[in-house]
């Protein structure tokens, strides 16, 4: 494997984490045989100026067997960077929001324009790019990496490094993210940040890799011996790091003096150690700061404490934490913090700790737990460490996520000639989860090598180009055919008729009684595809749900074995910036409540509204959504219009019509619950959408829900008590251990539906509709008798 | 309620929060219904009002206590008076008169005091009565009180309302302030609006000048038909030219048929030369004959002079010998009299030659004369072009005029939207709408104007290239035509079928529709070509009648490969000026050349209600034939089941015979041998009688229908 790694500064003697990740990962690679190219520009180090060159530009060998190529630095506009940066580096976390630039788009441009720019090292990606396998990037701010990213497609790694910073919500990172064939996190909450930020259309290509840890047990020995403070400090909590307001130090102190005040007579002590100044007053007879100590010192504090405190807010990696574990110690964590509470929670390796109070709480708690507790917490803590944090693990997992995939880049299709499966349907219509499926499939079939069309009667103008129009000679004996059945129309006889290879898949239809108050115009058409299905029963001989609950319709009326094949839904679909409009305007504090599905009687908009009316009397502010475009002048959406209008709630609901993928996008993004109260679904595309949105999912217990929903979201068996269903609804928004709980299970739910997952499930069909000829003749012969 | 498979979650203890939580809610708005108002947000504070004085409550009424009356004690008192006061008789007479008198003071006391305890009952009486009054009294003041703290929490409930009146002031405040702001800006856009209709005169204004220009255009247009009227007395110059060619050329054909003759007598007396020769050098032959016979002879005179006797035979024969040549020598000499008449006969032609040059020069000179012709013709050309670009400039003017006006209108659009209820802003509107939809008159009148130049143009173009071509083909003619066709095919004066294309060109583009119309209206044929897979090399479509190639244009653009015929040379002119595939050629006669089973599709639109009905037949026939099995048939053709257009349009074509009925057109196609035929009904009218009821729809079905329609069929598979 040739690989580039592209970071702004590199040297040996750089002190950053991303610097010295990136000295690692060199070193590491090449030792493993790998060639490795740093590419990098004649800037010294992130401290310096960023336009002069300091180092000459050329090509260097490292003794460690890495090549590092240094380009020239270029003038910038420094005044208008400054202009920009300076607000941008002291607006507060609170006011960010996730698809919200913190800043305009011209300063957003001069943001990533002014930053250390190399011309020079752009052309050479530019130029180069086939004659590397991968192109690492690190960390994810900087213009070599903005603009890199784009000149290198689908030969982009990047490893953020991620911070939740105001940088971090620049659209410009936005789509670095977007763009980047691959993501590699240090941490498991790292990447919960980038979800959080980006959203689940990064999922598929994020991997956590980890971050080595260099701890020598060995030298902890000589450690104890030189060093004169041994044990006689008693019991102590750890702290180790920069001692400032960033890193929430004060906090920390000010936590252990309510704990003395509540519990003086405790000999729990508080160390610190590290860079910067403490305050102490003189007045902590129980709180030390030892100041800057040697490596051998470290190793002895870590050793000889009871516990390390990590109250810093702001961490994407914290090594103390991994180098506390090491050494079998127990680790408290800020709540704010994802990457370290992740951490912490995964490891369950020690505590989690949010406000000032609980702090204090918690030196009382580490104060009087039995020593069993703390080394079983640090004995865990170590196990998650190693396995995150050992050198030779982090570079198996390079390895892995980089060579694995190189060789599978271009994965050739296998030529056939042997086999068509056409796929028939009444339409073809933009969005519609029917006619995604089909086009699914149709890629699905093409993938494998085989010829795929899709025939329809009716054409929706913005998906044209995907099909053609049915036509009796597109059904060729020799060719298969694969029918979705919905509500019957003039090309079902065709394909009733059809002697060659075909399958049913059954969507569903929805019962006519929905449609019989507002639609009595639909309901005959409904009741006859009905009655249309069981007829096909005879002329099918494999057919196909959705979902179990179809096919066990399918079942009812006569089908024969038939089979479930699940709809795919894969996140990467997602992989764009949402509708950055409206993730400002639903990101205003109100609770969002989301419902996605056609406006149609059997979805129960109606109900829905009224229930939401009791929620509000939990939570006034509250707004509805309901996204689904209704049809024109439709009678029911009139009467959801309607009830909205009664109860006068045309502040609170808002119904937005037809909206574009990044809209929806948004709508997902922003919302707490997502809340059904339909009573008929055949699948419910939009429940697994939510899960992976980490929306929670609030939903009418009918049909086909419980089955796709499976373990994941909260089921609603009668809606008798709305204000109990309100009461339900808001417990889900508000208590923040029923939504983790809700979101953890759906977090393990979506993954069933993963199109890798889909995908195995249709090859039984495929096999038999491509069947040899011989046995399609069979069946045709058998069939004409 | 609740169901969940979640392992962790506790659905009986879940439940139990949830009825908690709904209980309290419930207490708090003590089962009222879900229906409330919904507050708005308030941007000002409050109004409050000055918290009223709380009342008192009343003193009680300070009583202590009921008043005794003691009736019965006065009684008894009483009683006891008048018993002791009683006189007994035992008392002496002298003492009565004292005791009577004493006794009359007594009872005079007695009644007294009997009238104190009258009255002390009735002023007891009195006080309780008064007692009860006050205590209805006191009780209706409590009520009162009650009733005012009653009032008190209701303006305070009502102080929040009155508040929110307060804002609805203010914001009644700001809607008046925003109205006049809007009169203000209506008053700004009604000003904007007279410099906007200024401006639109200043644009009437332009347009008259265009109209003006126009109209010098028009005489400039004038001006070219009076020199095509040039041309066309430069064509009857021509004309008479060629006439003088012809005879030159006749007196040509003359010469050269004398100078054949004399070629041919050349070649004869060559022939006798050569024979001559021959002869000649026989006689050279016979003459070294001779000379050897002589050396022969002087031997032989030695021999004579030795042998006397021979001599004489031998003289003989000399004589005779001598006699030959003398022959020889008179035939020599007519020889030399035939080579001088050859050569008179050679001067003589180069003298026709040097005519034949002049008339050469001639020609050239007519040559160049009509190259100036066509330079001027050229410029002519290109002046009309300048015009056109003038007229498109002026199009862009008034189009950017248009763009402005519509900017002016969503501007006046929004201030209307502002000032719903400003009345002369919407009569201004209007106006300005009028006006605009006058300037939307005067661009499609310069449209409508512009496509007739074009029109007239390409007429004129067309003309000028059908006159050229004559005059090459005769100049080309004259060139080669040595000993070629007779003078009589030589080219006709006029082509009446050529004028007629022109003419059906011209019409095409006056009533058929622009390109982009016709383009966008066969669009929707592309779906049907897609399924029958035509349009690839090995699947080609053929369009009959192909017309202006609008259909082949737009199967390019989609990488179909097609090519077309058409009978009309003006039209495949056109089709050849946009590099269409298009042949020359009567559309059956083209069917019958192509190979059998060679094409993917075929088409024809507007074409089979030119034709008479056997023809049809012929052509569904041949286009069968013609294409491949699955291959697809497109025919289109005026509705006449739509009134309007059997009754009316239909006739609108002069060469259009009659109406193919829809049905008809599908099943001669079906008798044919094609299968899954179909038919489409397309562009149904944009107008329709809105009246709703019953009468109204079928006269909508029968005035507004669709305005054409399509006999869509395939050629059966072979199985």
């Amino acid at each position: 494997m040739k690989l580039g790694v592209v970071i702004p500064w590199f040297g040996r003697e750089l002190t950053g984490g991303a610097e010295q990740q990136a000295w690692q990962i060199a070193a590491r690679l090449a030792a493993r045989g790998h060639h490795v190219d740093v590419l990098t520009t004649c800037c010294r180090s992130h401290q310096d100026d960023w336009a002069t060159n300091h180092l000459p530009a050329g090509e260097s060998i490292e003794p460690e067997g890495f090549h590092v190529r240094r380009f020239p630095v270029t003038p910038r506009d420094r005044a208008s960077f400054d202009r920009v940066c300076g607000p941008l580096m002291n607006l507060e976390t609170q006011k960010l929001k996730p698809g919200v630039s913190p800043i305009n788009a011209n300063d957003a441009d001069v943001f990533a324009n002014e930053l250390i720019k190399s011309p020079e090292l752009l052309e050479f990606l530019a130029e180069r790019r086939t004659a590397f396998d991968w192109f690492l990037f690190l960390p994810y701010l900087y213009g070599p990496i903005l603009h890199g990213i784009s000149l290198v497609g689908d030969r982009a790694v990047l490893q953020p490094c991620l911070h939740d910073e105001a940088y971090a919500y620049l659209p410009q990172v936005a789509d670095a993210f977007h763009l980047a064939e691959k993501l590699l996190f240090n941490s498991d909450g790292e990447m919960e940040l980038a979800l959080r930020l980006f959203g689940p259309g990064i999922w598929a290509k994020s991997s956590v890799v980890g971050e080595g840890v260099e701890s020598e047990e060995g030298s902890i020995g000589r450690a104890a011996v030189t060093s004169g403070r041994g044990n006689s400090r008693g019991r102590y909590v750890l702290y180790l790091g920069r001692k400032e307001e960033g890193k929430n130090t004060p906090m920390l102190l000010r936590a252990f003096e309510r704990f003395r005040k509540a519990r003086p007579n405790s000999d729990l002590r508080l160390l610190f150690a590290g860079h910067g100044q403490m305050e102490l007053n003189g007045a902590h007879a129980h709180v030390e700061d030892l100041g800057v100590v040697t490596t051998a010192e470290k190793e002895q504090l870590l050793r000889d404490c009871t516990a390390l405190f990590q109250p810093s807010e702001k961490e994407s990696f914290s090594r103390v934490m991994m180098e506390a574990w090491m050494h079998r110690k127990p680790v408290a964590a800020h709540a704010s913090c994802l990457a370290t509470a992740v951490a912490v929670q995964r490891a369950r390796g020690g505590w989690i700790a949010g406000s000032e109070d609980e702090w204090a709480a918690l030196f009382a708690q580490v104060a009087r737990a039995p020593e069993a507790e703390l080394s079983n917490l640090g004995a865990r803590g170590r196990e998650y460490a190693r396995a995150l944090a050992d050198w030779d693990l982090v570079m198996d997992r390079y390895e892995f996520a980089l060579t694995l995939t190189s060789s599978n880049a271009n994965r050739a299709a296998v030529v056939s000639d042997a086999a068509t499966i056409n796929q028939f349907l009444p339409n073809l219509s933009f969005g519609d989860a029917i006619s995604n499926y089909a086009i699914w499939i149709r890629d699905e079939i093409r993938r494998r090598g085989w010829k795929s069309e899709i025939y329809v009667r009716y054409v929706d103008p913005k998906v044209a180009h995907e099909c053609s129009i049915f036509s009796p000679d597109a059904l060729q004996a020799t060719d298969a055919a694969i029918y979705h059945h919905s509500v019957g129309t003039e090309i079902t006889p065709h394909l009733a008729e059809f002697a060659g290879a075909k399958c049913l898949i059954y969507h569903n239809i929805t019962p006519a009684e929905f449609f019989e108050p507002f639609r009595p115009d639909y309901a005959p058409a409904l009741r006859r595809g009905r009655e249309q299905l069981a007829e096909l029963a005879a002329h099918f001989e494999m057919s196909f749900g959705v979902s179990e609950y179809n096919a066990e319709e399918l079942r009812a009326v006569g089908f024969e074995n038939p089979g479930v094949l699940p709809i795919a839904v894969d996140p990467q679909k997602w992989n764009f910036a949402p509708d950055a409009t409206l993730m400002a305007a639903l990101q205003d504090g109100k609770t969002n409540i989301l419902f996605v599905g056609r406006v149609a009687p059997n979805k129960k908009q109606d109900d829905l509204v009224q229930a939401f009316a009791e929620y509000l009397r939990f939570d006034p502010t509250a707004r509805l959504i309901l996204v689904g475009k209704p049809e024109d002048q439709d009678p029911y959406a009139a009467h959801v219009q309607s009830v909205i209008d009664a109860l006068d709630l045309q502040d609170s609901v808002v119904t937005p019509g037809s909206i574009t993928d990044a809209q929806l996008a948004a709508c997902y993004r922003t919302a707490d619950l997502f809340w059904s109260m339909s009573e008929h679904e055949g699948f419910c595309v939009p429940l697994i959408e939510a899960m992976w949105f980490d929306v929670p999912v609030f939903a009418y217990r009918s049909s086909a829900v419980p089955e796709t929903l499976g373990a994941g979201g909260l089921l609603f068996n009668s809606k008798n008590d709305q204000l109990e269903l309100a009461a339900a609804a808001h417990l889900l928004v508000e208590s923040e251990s029923l939504r983790a709980s809700v979101i953890d299970q759906q977090r393990r739910r979506r993954d069933y539906y993963l199109p890798a997952n889909v995908d195995r499930a249709m090859d039984p069909l495929f096999a038999r509709l491509t069947a040899s000829g011989s046995l399609r003749e069979e069946v045709i012969t058998a069939r004409s008798r | 309620m609740i169901e969940t498979s979640n392992p962790e979650i506790d659905v009986h203890e879940l439940m139990e929060r949830v009825r908690r939580e709904a209980a309290k809610v419930r207490e708090q708005n003590n089962g009222r219904a879900a229906v409330r108002i919904v507050p708005r947000p308030v941007t000002a504070p409050p109004v409050m009002l000055p918290p009223l004085p709380e009342l008192p409550t009343p003193p009680g009424l300070g009583s202590s206590g009921p008043v005794e009356v003691k009736k019965d004690r006065l009684d008894a008192l009483l009683k006891q008076a008048r018993e002791t006061t009683e006189v007994s008789h035992s008392i002496p007479k002298f003492l009565r008169g004292l005791f009577r008198k004493q006794g009359g003071y007594n009872r005079a006391l007695l009644d007294a005091v009997a009238s104190v305890v009258k009255t002390n009952v009735q002023l007891t009486k009195r006080v309780q009565e008064l007692q009860m009054a006050a205590q209805q009294h006191n009780d209706w003041l409590r009520i009162l009180i009650e009733h005012r703290a009653g009032d008190q929490a209701w303006m305070k409930a009502a102080t929040p309302l009155i508040s929110s009146f307060g804002n609805w002031q203010t914001q009644m405040a700001e809607s008046q302030q925003r109205v006049q702001l809007v009169e203000s800006s209506a008053a700004a856009a009604q000003s904007r609006l007279e410099q906007h209709s200024d401006r639109i005169a200043d644009l009437m204004a332009q347009g008259e000048r265009a109209g003006a220009h126009l109209r010098n255009l028009q005489d400039q247009i004038d001006r070219a038909e009076g020199a095509s009227e040039h041309l066309r007395n430069l064509q009857v110059q021509v004309d008479r030219q060629a006439e003088r060619l012809q005879d030159y050329h006749s007196n040509n054909e003359r010469v050269a048929e004398h100078l054949r003759n004399l070629q041919t007598q050349a070649d004869t007396s060559g022939e006798h030369l050569r024979n001559l020769q021959r002869t000649a050098d026989q006689l050279l032959a016979i003459y070294d004959q001779n000379e050897r016979a002589g050396e022969h002879l002087r031997n032989l005179q030695v021999q004579v002079d030795r042998h006397g006797e021979r001599l004489q035979d031998c003289h003989g024969n000399n004589e005779r010998v001598a006699e030959h040549l003398r022959n020889l020598q008179t035939q020599a000499d007519t020889s030399g009299e035939h080579l001088r008449n050859l050569q008179r006969t050679a001067d003589q032609l180069l003298a026709i030659y040097d005519q034949n040059e002049r008339a050469a020069e001639h020609l050239r000179n007519l040559q160049v004369q009509v190259d100036r012709q066509s330079e001027f013709l050229k410029d002519l050309q290109e002046q009309e072009d300048r015009q056109n670009t003038h007229l498109q400039n002026l199009q862009d003017t008034a189009n950017t005029s248009g763009e402005h006006l519509r900017n002016l209108q969503d501007e006046t659009e929004r201030a209307a939207d502002q000032a719903k209820d400003v009345g002369p802003l919407k009569v201004t509107t209007a106006r300005l709408e009028a006006e605009i939809q006058q300037l939307a008159d005067l661009r499609r009148t310069l449209g409508r104007v512009e496509e007739r130049q074009t029109n007239d143009a390409i007429y004129l173009k067309s003309q000028i290239s059908s006159h050229s071509a004559v005059l090459q083909q005769w100049l080309r003619g004259e060139g080669k035509k040595k000993g070629a066709d007779a003078p009589a095919s030589v080219p006709p004066p006029a082509l009446p079928a050529g004028e007629l294309d022109d003419f059906y060109l011209t019409f095409e583009n006056r009533f058929r529709g622009t390109r982009a119309e016709i383009k966008e209206r066969v669009r929707y044929y592309l779906p049907f070509l897609k399924t029958a897979k035509a349009g690839t090399a090995a699947r080609p479509i053929l369009d009959l009648g192909c017309g202006r190639g609008e259909w082949l244009e737009l199967l390019e653009e989609n990488g179909l490969q097609a090519s077309g015929v058409d009978l009309n040379s003006a039209m495949i002119t056109q089709c050849a000026e946009r590099k269409l595939t298009a042949t020359q050629a009567d559309a059956i006669e083209h069917l019958r050349s192509l190979p059998a089973n060679s094409h993917g599709a075929i088409s024809g639109f507007h074409i089979i209600e030119h034709l008479p009905f056997e023809t049809l037949l012929q052509m569904f026939m041949q286009t069968l034939r013609v294409l491949k099995p699955g291959g697809l048939a497109i025919f289109e053709s005026p509705n006449c089941k739509n009134l309007s257009v059997g009754a009316c349009y239909f006739n609108v074509d002069p060469t259009h015979r009659n109406p193919v009925f829809p049905e008809t057109a599908g099943f001669i196609m079906e008798t044919q041998g094609f299968e899954n035929v179909q038919l489409e009904y397309l562009s149904p009218a944009d107008r329709r009688l809105t009246d709703g009821d019953q009468d109204a729809e079928i006269l909508n079905d029968l005035l507004f229908g669709p305005q054409d329609f399509a006999v869509i069929g395939r050629k059966p598979r072979t199985r």
